[in-house]
Parts: C-alpha cells; structure tokens; sequence
C-alpha cells in the first residue's frame, strides 16, 4: 500500500477546485510515486503546505498533536474560505490491507481497490481561531464511514520536522522516540519478565537490570544516609496526624518495561580509550536521529516517512549519504518504506532521478514522472546522468535562462544587471549546458498536458550565420554565410533552433553569428568593450596580463575601434575584426567574457546598446522593465 | 485456518471462570464441546438453552487473547434483537467488550452486507443514498408510478390487475451472471422487452438513481461487487478468521449463499447457531427445505431452563423441521387448554389471566410478563371461518398501527428513545432525529440547492448559515428524548413548536396534509401493545389486563411467565393453527402425512409455545376442541371452559 494521490482544497496556498473547465484549478492535487517523492521549489511555493497536508490528514507516529488553525484556510481576494478538504489515496493494497480496511476501500470498476482517506475541517467560529471542526472519512468524496481506532492508527505517518532538535528528540525521557523506536522490536517481548534475583545477584532481561540497579543503589551507603537525612529531618516534620511521609531514591519510578526503556539515550559511541563524552555536532546528531527512525518506519506497518529539509545541518557529502540510505529504504525489496520530502538543496535534487522530483511553483505543483512531462524515457536517463549540482539550480528558480556555454554564463547575469534587469532578485537561474541536450532540460518545464508552468524558461541560441563579408579563413565547414542563404534558408535555421518552444519555454536565438560577435555587432559601446575584452584575452593566451598591461591593452584597444569609427568602417565590418581572434582560436571564449564581466559595470550600457534577441530574453525571464 | 488467539484460550480454567461472570452453569457436554471447538460446526440449540449466554461466553474467550489488530471477529445475526441480546452481554465483560469495535463486527446479516459490500459499491458509482427502507420505498414506488409520465404504459397495466402496483412496490435487484435484474414478490406479467416490462425496469433504476434502495437490493448490489473483484471475498476471509452465525434457522437462501460464498466452512471456521425448529416460513422465501442447518453432525443442546418437563413435552412434540427431545429443566409448570364458546370469545383472555394470577407467582409475573400471541394480528377475507385472528379476541386493541418508524415522527421519536436510554447511544438516537427531521423538511417542499434535504446538507445549511436554529433544533432533540410520548396533547403541543421551527427553517409557511399525518399522535401499541401492567386491583372486580398481544412472529426470542397462544386461521386460510397442533401434541410428534400447512401451523406454535416458563395456555374454540379433552387431560393438561356470562362457567 502507497499513499497514491494527495488532493486538498481550500488548504493554505491551494484554492477551490473548479467545476468547469474556463476556471483555474487552485486545489492541489498531486500524485505521487511508490518509492521516493521530492518536492522541490522556491520558498512560500507550497511545498510544506503538501506534506502537512498529509500529516494532518493521516496524523504521524510522534505524541505531537497539531492544531488546525485559522491561517490553514485558504485566503482569497474574496476572504477566507470557511472549510478546507484534504484527501489522500492509497493504491496497492495488498489482500491483508483490503481485509483490514474492507468495509472503508473503493472499488471503482476495472480499478485496484483504493483507500480515500478524508479530512474536512471547517471554522466554528471566525472569532476564536481555535475553533475548528475536523472529521476524518473514507469514500472518494469523504462521505463513507469514519476511520477508526487501529485502522486509523495504521496509517499514521513519520514525521520529521525542519528544524528539528534531534539532540532533545533522542534524550531519555517519558515518553521518548528512542522508547518507542525500542519497543517496536517484537523481541522486546521477553525483557518484560524480572529476573532479578537478589540471592544471586543477576539479571537478564531489561526489567531485571532495572531492578537490580534500583536494589543497588538502595544499598549504597551514601544513599541511604542522603534518604536518612530526608525521611527523619525533613519529611517527618511533614506528617499530619498518622500518617508518615517517606521518601525513596531510585533510577524510575516503576521498575516496568517502558520505564527502563524511556531511561535509555542514543548517542555515538566513544572512541576507545576515551571515556568523557563529546558532544558531536548537529548534523550528526541529525543522521543519528533519521537513522533511528527509518528503524522505527521498518518495524511498522504502513510506512509512510515525511521528511521537511532533509538537509538541515549536513554538509553536502553527508547529503548525498542520506539520500542514498533513504532511496536504499524506498526500493527495499520486502519493506519498501514510501518517503516525501521537501528539499532546497540542490545536492539532494541531483543525486535524484528527475522522475522522483516535484516542482512546485506558486501553489501548483507539477510532477516530474514520465506521464506528466514531454521528457522521453532517453531524457531521463540523461538527466540522470548530466543534471549535477549546478544545474539543479534550475528547480528552485523563478525562471531559467538556459545557454550552451561558459561565455554566456558569465556574462548574462553582468548585462542584465548593466541594463537594470537584475538576475538575482527576479530569481532567474542560468544553466550552462555546454553543447549537448539543450533541448533535454528544456523538456523538464513541458507538461504532457499542455498545462504552461509559472517558471519562464529562455533557452538562448547562437544562430550561428556568419554575418555577409567575413572572410573565408573565418568560416569553419558548418558555419554558413548569410550572403550565401536565401532568407527561407534562414528562417528555416532559425525555427529549427525553435522547435523545442512550448509551454513556459520560449527560445531566443542570437540576430547573426555567436554571442560574442552579435554584441560585438549590437553598439560601438560594446564593439570596443568586446574589442578590449577579446585583445585581453588573447594576450592571456601567453601570459596572464597584469594591472598595467591589460589598462595597455584596452586602452590600445578603445583606440583602435574609436579610429575604425571615425575611418566609416561599418559596424558589422569592425564586429568580424574584433571576433576574429576568438573564431581563429587566438583567444579563449571564457576568457574574454571573464574581461568582458568585469568591463560591463563601468561601460555605462544602455538597454538599446544590447543587440536585439538579448533585450527580449531579459524581459522574458526578469519581467518588463519597472 | 488457525485462530489468532492464545494456544490456551479455551481451556477448562478459563471457561468456568466467564461462565460464572455470566452466570451460566455448564451441565450439557455439548456445552462444553462448543465453547472448546475451534473448528466450523453447527449447533442446534432448544429454546431457553441459554444459547445467546453460551455465545457470549465463547466471544469473550475469544476476545480475551484474541492478538491480531487487524482481524476480527464477526457476529452475524438475523435480527437487531439477537444483536442487542448479545452485546449487552458482551458490555458486561470487560474482556468481551473489545469486540464491540474494530476490527470486529457485531450485527445484522443486512448491515453486515451493507457496509462492507453495498454501500462500499455504492459509494465507488457516486451512488447518495436517501433511505434503504422497504416501507418508505413502496411510498416512493407508488408515488413514482402515478405522478410520472415516464411510465404511464406500465401504470395502466397495473392499474386493471388486483395488486398490480405492489409489483413495483416490491420490485428488487437480483444479481446473476448476466447482471443485476429486476424481479418482485411474484412473477411479472410481462416479459422484460414489453413496453410495460421495460417500464418496470426504467422505474426501479429511476428510484435507484434518487438513491431509494430495499433491503434485498443490498444483497444483489454485494453480490455484484463480489464478482466484479472476486478478491473481495478473499479479503473477507483474512479479515474475519473467524464467523459466528446466531440465529441461522431465520437466514433466507440468498443470505446464507452469500455467507457461503464468502466464508467457506472448509477454510474459515464458520459457527452456525440456532434452532431450526423456530423457523418461521414467510411469505417471500417459498420452501426452504435445501437448506443445510443444522448439518448430520450438528451438536445437540437440548436443556431448557426455561420450563419444566410438561411444556418440554408439548413443545417436543411440535418439533417439526428436526425431532428434537427437549429436555425441561427449568421451574416445573402448568399446561392448559382454554376451550371457549363462540359468544365468549372476548372472556377468553380474561380468563388467562385471571389464571395466571393464580398459578403464576407474582415476582415472576412481573420479571417476565405474560403475553397473548396469535398467528394473525387481523383477520382475513373468508367469512365463514371463526376466529380468524388476535382482533377476533381483543376488538378494542388496534393492530393496524402504522408500522415501521419512519412512517411517523413519534414511532421515530420512540425508537430514538429506546435507544438512548437502553443504550446510551446519543448518536445513533439523534441521528434518528434528525431524519425524521429531514422526512418533515422534505415534505414541506423544502429544498437545498434543488435536492432533496438530506441529513448532512441540512446540517450543513444549519452550522453555516443559521446556527441559532440548528442549536434549537437540537435542544428540541434532547427535550424529545426525554419527554413523555404516551401523553397526545404534550405530544401535539410540541408538534406546533416543532413545526414552527421547520418553518423557520425552510422559510415556507404552507401547511400541508402529509406533514400533519407525519407528526400525528399514535398510540405505541403496534406489534407489541403496551398495556399498563398495573397490578390487579384488590376485589373482586376483573383485573386490569395484564397480558400484552402481539403476533407470534414478534414473540422470538422472549421469555414470559405465562404464554396464551389464541386459535388464529393459519397462513393460507384453510386449518386453524391450534387445532392442528394439539393433534399433533397428542400423536406426541408429527405424523408423517401430516400435511405442509398443518406442519408449518405447527412450526408456529411451537415458537409462541416455548416462550413461557410457568404456564402454557391455548385456545381453542369448543366445537373442534372435544376430540383433544380426554387425551390432553391424561398428559396432566388443565382443562378449563369459558362460557358466555349467563351460563354457568365451569373448570
């Protein structure tokens, strides 16, 4: 059995469901794989919204009880809906599961019996925000029977919270994880028998060392004098009439099984030889206290583990562990243990099959399986293979602007901000993908169901036509010369370079040549930016230049293009001169754009000095200009 | 398929020490034998054995080292009586009172069905339903019928045959492996691809789509969606490793195929309890002679601590689906005939009573009542025939109450009452409220959003939109609960306050004939009239009556000090029911050619005459009575004769 379909309506940032079809859809609904579910997405996107949805739904394993409060409703420009529906649906029920919910599952025909599970809540009383009424049902509408007591208890799930205190939670204590954990050992059966004997002095079983150290420290000397000193000095005085208060100093209260158990602390082991104890840092303790629950989760029977930011405290190796350990659990053969979880981290979301992984974006979500997205069963195994951690940025941005190399990688991100559009605060994510699978990423953000997705993807293109008049040496064996094309031949270039346009994914391709020789081509202000720039960088070639020399070099450049000027050397003419160097393979593209990078912020650029196809991408991904 | 209990969950030790919790002294082997049995077996078992004390003893055995959280234990039974008889014994014992939840399932064979098979169905094709009621379903049939165009070629057919319009009335789904069909209480007139058959059919889905369901319907639809996911079946053996059917004898052919089908006795251990002699033969269920209760190896429980040996005599000799030597074991006590002329008929209760009270001892009377029973609760339509039924004997006693609580509020206002107080379940009274809340709302025309005023939409409405109301409505539901329902002016006074309030609900102020039938006063004395058991006055003026009436058919499963079974015409009109039996009482078992109606007359008697522990009393009118005198006086019957006043009486 897997929890299947999450669907809620009315909670937090999800909305209404609609009747017909003109509407928008603001509910969640959101299905989710057997094994390992991620949801990943900027923050306020609604990604915890989806895991409480569960947990309060489903309620979790831990004493801790939740209250629904007024700000889980939904709010609209129109007020606050008064009731919230939340539901989940298990699939995969096995024979003993459909027996113990018999009379609860729905067998829809030609369909594998399901289990709905229903909460609606709904306000009392708008005043007093605590009054919230909540009922659980089963039935796809939520009007079957209620699910009760074990039935109830089955489902339960594991919750582990963001920030969570895993020192505190592995403490001894009533009522600890660590007891709990303990018990759910069907051996734990036998411990509960005393087998102190006092003749002998020995003990087995929990219960017995208990008892055996509670007999113990009654014997100790100083002990009995502590308790002494309490009973006749202090309690005595106490006693009202008969009656004789008398104190007792034991390890707990009751010597019984929970008792001894709830004394006992998780820690790491000491190292040899060392006896004091050191405390080991957060994260640590954090894996330790996953650890312990997976533990629980496989001893239980529906298991079902929410995890909010795994991450919490790990550095990015120990990331990586923990995601292998819980993909481990998730396609274990005989208890497969289902895990959602929420992440920022773009570690977790690339050491992910992209199959696994939810986007959500401003309260919708858009599952990545293969059913939902246009990526074929190649992309995937692609994905899998080159979305590392860098490119995993992507998932967690407002919009993404995708490029084929280093050069635009560096420089984007300087001209937007040049030109007032910042990257960083419009959350645009760049993703160089080098030379191969544009088209693959690009997928990732295109819904089986046409449905466009609120993340703006721009894939920036070379159009890659040398402009008319580059010379021959300039031309390698694929560049084509533009003189040389009729313009269907050109638009016909041009729209195969768009063909993966679709949904949020809009593809802009460079007004000539490559990305370097269209700036070069877009103003005399970046001519001689890119001019000094590329000079720099083929100087590099050799030697790195120094302070002095590079202000040499561009000077010497800002010369050169401010006399091609003044000569009446058109501007396409000077542009395949200062390009020259980098198609020759005399200077290194990253390079040049590292000079470039550091030019731009004192080049006083202006929007209309960036060539066309620029200008439009910036306001695609940053939104129009304030 | 082994039980998940402990390994000694039936031994010895354990077994006393719940039977002396309950109060059960254990003297027939086969007592035993059941209690240690962890295997399918069958158990006919003699009125007043202590069947229903010894089937709790065996849940709580159960049930206290049952481990598995999962897996139950199921009860089925055939009526509600049986399933409050045995809760409430289970209440008392801690250990047994975990059975009353899940996993495990107490109850009814039909809401067993219901909820684990129909209503799942139901639910999984969107299905709402608004009642599964064979009484508001024959109003909504009727209705249906003669309001709506859609069948009109139907409606005329039936209209020119005598009972015509009950064919739709009684019209229910019937699963087979070509799918659900329509079929009614008799053959249709019409094959399914006339005009009028296709109306016939049109109709009962028609009602289905409005969610109008009877309760067989709820067997077809659990039928269908067993085979749709023949799983399920499966599922419904892991669920219940273990089955125990009380009052088997009643369970109808379509009932005990489904419980076979689902519980195999070969795989699941399936307990069948009951006492095949009380069968009762009903109109619907025609010959019931293939039925495998109690098998060839069936244990025995023949004790009754019930009566004596005189009434286990009579009684044994009336066993007519399986000889049966019931053994009385109980108090030892008086058989009598009451032989009455024509012109006395009214003195002949009377007269039982004015015995009772002298041979019945007076705690004894008032633990357990005497009661009057008779096959017919009216008479028929022969003439000639005398006396026909229970108002032959009792003319001031109506027995034409309108049956079935949701007929009326105040029936619904009674249950509700029984069951807060008998069980202080406050939900399921209150959720009887407020359906006959809704039936009133619903009449008045009121509707939410076009459809009709279902409990949940009303409540919604109420907790949304007008709080204050809901809050009175309720308050007028816990006044009801506790107010006294045999007073008809307090009754009528709160029917204007209750009105009043529907009105402000519905924010309609049309008085309308059919509410006013719905909310009228009636007496409570339907099928079990509730005469004041005042004692009898001092002097010699006669007694207040004493005894209730009600028909034998309603008297299962009671116990009373003293039972008069009044001569009724048996079901088919022909023979007299006490006539028959007492030649068979003389034979001292039933003659082999006895024929069918005098054998299923006989089956009858026998419920109503193992009801008493201290006397057993019939009726029987003189001019058939002589024959019996000589042969029933030489079994240590009394004789006694009433006679019209101006004749002397005799004894």
């Amino acid at each position: 059995m897997y929890l299947a379909e999450i669907r809620a309506e009315n909670f937090r940032i999800y909305g209404p469901s609609t009747k017909n079809k003109d509407e928008i859809d603001r509910s969640l609904h959101l299905s989710l794989g057997k094994g390992l579910s991620v949801m990943i997405g900027e923050n306020d996107s609604g990604k915890t919204a989806i895991i409480d949805a569960i947990r309060l739904c489903l309620l979790t394993t831990a004493n801790d009880y939740s209250r629904i409060t007024l700000d889980d409703f939904y709010c609209s420009k129109e007020g606050r809906a008064s009731s919230f529906a939340i539901t989940c649906k298990f699939h995969d029920l096995d024979s003993q599961e459909q027996a113990a919910f018999l009379e609860l599952i729905t067998v829809v025909p030609g369909e594998a019996p399901a289990l709905y599970v229903t909460l609606k809540a709904q306000i009392l009383d708008p005043l007093k925000s605590s009054r919230v009424s909540t009922v659980t049902r089963t039935g796809p509408d939520g009007d079957g029977p209620a699910l009760e007591g074990i039935a109830r208890d089955y489902l339960r799930t594991t919750y582990l919270k963001p920030l969570r205190d895993a020192e505190g939670e592995l403490r001894p204590g009533r009522g600890s994880r660590l007891s709990q954990i303990l018990l759910s050992y069907p051996q734990m059966r036998n411990e509960e028998k005393d087998d102190f004997d006092p003749e002998k002095d020995t003990a087995k079983t929990l219960v017995g060392l208990l008892k055996r150290t509670e007999h113990h420290i009654s014997q100790n000397s100083t002990i009995s004098t502590a308790r002494e000193d309490i009973n006749t000095n202090y309690l005595q005085k106490f006693g009202i009439g008969t009656e004789e208060l008398l104190s007792a100093i034991t390890v707990a209260g009751d010597s019984t099984l929970i008792r001894a158990l709830e004394r006992l602390e998780l820690n790491f082991a000491q190292i040899a030889g060392n006896e004091e104890f050191t405390k080991r840092g957060l994260g640590y303790s954090n894996a330790l206290f996953m650890a312990a629950e997976l533990l629980l989760l496989s001893n239980s029977p529906g298991p079902l583990l929410l995890i909010e930011e795994p991450e919490a405290h790990l550095h990015p190796q120990l990331q990586s562990r923990v995601m292998e350990l819980l993909t481990d659990r998730a396609s274990h053969k005989e208890h497969p243990v289902q895990v959602v979880l929420t992440t920022h981290s773009p570690n977790i979301a690339a050491s992910l099959p992209v199959e696994n992984l939810t986007l959500v974006a401003r309260g919708k979500t858009y599952s990545l399986k293969e059913s939902e997205t246009k990526l074929d069963s190649a992309d995937y195994a692609f994905l899998h293979r080159f979305l590392d951690v860098t490119k995993s940025n992507l998932f967690f941005a407002r919009s993404v602007a995708i490029v084929e190399g280093d050069a635009e990688a560096i420089l984007l991100p300087a001209l937007a901000n040049a030109v007032g559009h910042s990257f960083s605060k419009a959350g645009v994510s760049i993703v160089n993908v080098g030379h191969v699978g544009l088209f693959r990423y690009a997928r990732i953000f295109q819904r089986q169901d046409g449905d466009v997705m609120p993340i703006k993807v721009a894939c920036i293109r070379d159009r890659d036509i040398a402009p008319p008049g580059t010379p021959d040496d300039m031309l390698k064996k694929k560049i084509p010369i533009e003189s040389s094309m009729t313009s269907e031949a050109i638009l016909e270039r041009v729209q195969k370079l768009e063909e993966i346009n679709g949904g949020s994914v809009l593809t802009f391709v460079s007004d000539h040549w490559t990305l370097e020789y269209d700036l070069a081509a877009a103003s005399w202000k970046l001519a001689a930016l890119m001019h000094k720039s590329i000079q720099a960088a083929k100087v590099s070639e050799y030697k790195w230049p120094d302070a002095e020399r590079l202000t040499e070099i561009e000077a010497k450049a800002a010369t050169e293009v401010q006399n091609w000027k003044d000569a009446g050397r058109s501007l396409v003419d000077v542009a395949i001169e200062i390009y020259r160097p980098l198609e020759k393979g005399n200077a290194s593209k990253p390079v040049a754009a590292q000079f470039a990078a550091r030019l731009v912020p004192a080049a006083e650029l202006m929007i209309s000095d960036l060539p066309v196809y620029l200008r439009e991408a910036f306001t695609y991904v940053c939104g129009p200009m304030s | 398929m082994t039980l998940p209990c402990a390994p000694d969950a039936f031994d010895r030790a354990r077994i006393a020490a719940h039977a002396q919790n309950l109060g059960l002294t254990l003297s027939h082997p086969d007592q035993l034998a059941f209690l240690e049995s962890t295997a399918s077996l069958d158990l006919q078992a003699a009125p007043g054995s202590g069947k229903t004390t010894l089937l709790a003893l065996k849940l709580c055995l159960l049930a206290q080292t049952w481990h598995a959280s999962l897996q139950g234990v199921c009860v089925l039974s055939h009526t509600n009586t049986a399933k409050d008889q045995i809760i409430s014994r289970l209440k008392m014992q801690p250990a047994g009172r975990v059975l009353l939840q899940y996993p495990h399932f107490i109850g009814t064979i039909q809401s067993f069905v219901n909820s684990f098979f129909a209503l799942p169905y139901l639910r999984s094709r969107n299905c709402e339903i608004q009642f599964i009621d064979d009484d508001q379903y024959a109003l909504a049939a009727l209705d249906l019928l003669q309001k709506s165009n859609q069948f009109i070629t139907l409606r005329y057919f039936l209209e020119k045959r005598r009972g015509g319009e009950e064919l739709t009335q009684t019209a229910h789904f019937v699963f087979d492996e070509t799918g659900l069909q329509v079929k009614a209480h008799k053959d249709l007139p019409f094959g399914p691809h006339t005009p009028s058959g296709k109306q016939f059919i049109g109709l009962k889905r028609e009602l289905g789509r409005r969610g109008y369901f009877r309760y067989a319907d709820m067997f077809a639809f659990a039928a269908k969606y067993l085979s749709e996911n023949p799983k399920l079946a499966e599922s419904s053996r892991c669920r219940f490793p273990f089955v125990l059917l009380d009052e088997m004898q009643d369970t109808s052919q379509v009932q005990e195929d489904l419980i076979t089908h689902l519980f195999p006795s070969n795989i699941s251990v399936v307990q069948r309890v009951g006492d095949i002699n009380q069968r009762i033969f009903s109109d619907s269920d025609g010959d019931g002679s293939s039925r495998d209760f109690p098998n060839a190896q069936a244990m025995d429980l023949p004790v009754s601590q019930r009566f004596g040996t005189k009434i286990a005599e009579a009684a044994t000799s009336l066993t007519a689906h399986r000889p049966q030597e019931i053994i009385g074991d109980g108090p030892e006590g008086v058989c009598a005939l009451l032989i009455f002329d024509r012109e006395a008929v009214h003195r002949v209760v009377p007269e039982f009573e004015r015995l009772v009270a002298e041979i019945v001892p007076a705690d004894m009377l008032a633990a357990a009542p005497p009661k009057v029973l008779g096959c017919r609760k009216v008479p028929g339509t022969s003439k000639d025939k005398f006396p026909q039924s229970l108002a032959c004997y009792l003319p001031d006693v109506s027995f034409l109450g309108k049956p079935g609580a949701s007929r009326d509020f105040i029936s619904t206002a009674r249950r509700a009452q029984v069951l807060w107080s008998a069980y202080g379940s406050s939900s399921e009274a209150v959720s009887l409220l407020w359906d006959g809340a809704c039936i009133t709302l619903g009449r008045l025309g009121f509707k939410i959003n076009e459809r009709r005023p279902t409990k949940s939409r009303v409540k919604y409405l109420l907790d949304n939109e007008n709080r204050p109301l809901g809050i009175q409505l309720r308050e007028f539901f816990l006044f009801l609960l506790s107010a006294d329902l045999n007073d008809r002016a307090a009754w009528e006074y709160d029917m204007i306050g209750f009105t009043s309030l529907l009105h402000n609900i519905s924010g309609q102020d049309t008085e309308k004939e059919s509410l006013l039938d719905f909310l009228d006063f009636s007496s409570s004395n339907e099928s079990d009239a509730v005469q004041q058991a005042e004692t009898p006055a001092a002097g010699n003026e006669p007694a207040m009556r004493i005894a209730q009436a009600s028909s034998i058919h309603n008297a299962k499963g009671e116990t009373h000090s003293a039972t008069l079974i009044l001569e009724c015409l048996e079901r088919t009109g022909h023979k007299y029911d006490v006539h028959e039996s007492l030649k068979i009482i003389r034979a001292g078992s039933i003659p082999l050619k006895t024929p069918k109606t005098a054998r299923s007359a006989a089956q009858l008697v026998f419920v109503g005459a193992t009801r008493p522990t201290h006397m057993l009393a019939m009726a029987i009118l003189r001019e058939r009575a002589e024959e019996h005198v000589d042969e029933l006086r030489a079994k240590g019957w009394q004789i006694h004769y009433v006679t019209h006043p101006e004749s002397q009486g005799e004894s």
